[in-house]
């Protein structure tokens, strides 16, 4: 049985392997210079309009101004971040139950 | 080289349009099918082949002539159609892991068609598609060797100068290509049978 079986596979590859002496070719389209030609104007021109050309430098100065952007916030936040701190220590925000017990312990003496 | 070509390819570089008309007429016909040997699909194969003359167009200055004109034109040709299958493997696995995600209609992704497969016999069709597959396993070199020796009968010299090769080169690949297509395909017919 696996023998018939295995006879067949070796067959069939055969018969597919004959094939590859069978050329197999197609015709091209009538319409493949009209379509050629317009894709070749159509690409000339998306890669030199003033856009495209304007393009790659606008979009690199928007990435940088992104950047720039970021990290002016980042810092900005920082400083932020301590000057209400520095506003919280004034009013004794930043001090624990016991430190404001003693402090008022302090002021009643 | 022969003087009329020598005189088509200063007429190129002098960007004459009836120049390259004429360029295009002569070789669309192998250009086209040298793409459908590897694409396997005839819209796909006339997209490739109008990009290679779109190359050739363009880069027809730094062509200095030491091969002929149509040896380097199919060098584009063939360039141009393996990278057109790595595009379309990459499509593929993206495809495969946005699946999951989204259903794809089944007519947005390429189909052989009748047209497309010249063969009539169904029998025959089925086979050479099973013969398609077995080729796109192998490696880049034994296909490009197999698809311009075998399915376009070019002769080892022809296809030696365009895969810029030697001819020994090309014949070591031929007969390692053979080979592993043979195991390729009996693979594939036991997974089919058992």
């Amino acid at each position: 049985m696996k023998d018939n079986i295995n006879k067949d596979i070796a067959e069939e590859v055969e018969k597919t392997m004959a094939l590859l002496d069978t050329r197999v070719e197609i015709e091209a389209d009538s319409w493949f210079y009209t379509r050629l030609r317009a894709k070749l104007s159509e690409k000339d021109v998306s890669s030199n309009t003033p856009f495209s050309v304007l393009l790659k430098p606008a979009l690199l100065l928007v990435f940088l101004l992104i950047n720039i952007a970021a990290l002016f916030y980042v810092f900005n936040r920082s400083e932020g971040v301590s000057a209400q701190r520095k506003i919280a220590e004034e009013y004794s925000l930043t001090l624990n139950s016991y430190e404001l017990l003693d402090l008022n312990l302090q002021q009643g003496e | 080289m022969g003087n009329m070509e020598e005189l088509l390819i200063e007429k190129l570089k002098n960007g004459d349009e009836a120049a390259f008309r004429e360029l295009v007429e002569k070789y669309t016909q192998s250009t086209v099918n040298i793409c459908f040997g590897f694409v396997k699909n005839r819209k796909d194969a006339e997209d490739v082949a109008q990009d290679v003359f779109i190359e050739v167009f363009r880069s027809i200055q730094s062509f200095r002539g030491d091969a002929k004109l149509s040896t380097w034109l199919y060098r584009i040709a063939v360039r141009k159609s393996i990278d057109f299958l790595r595009r379309k493997k990459r499509q593929a696995r993206f495809r495969q892991l946005t699946s999951m995600f989204y259903e794809y209609n089944t007519d947005e992704l390429p189909q052989f068609t009748d047209l497309d497969m010249p063969d009539r016999d169904v029998i025959n069709k089925e086979r050479r598609e099973l013969l398609d597959r077995a080729i796109a396993r192998l490696s880049v070199d034994q296909q490009t060797a197999i698809v311009l020796n075998k399915l376009q009968d070019y002769s080892y010299k022809e296809t030696a100068e365009i895969m810029g090769r030697s001819v020994s080169s090309v014949e070591s690949l031929l007969f390692r290509g053979t080979r592993n297509l043979r195991k390729i395909l009996y693979s594939m017919y036991e997974k089919k049978l058992l």
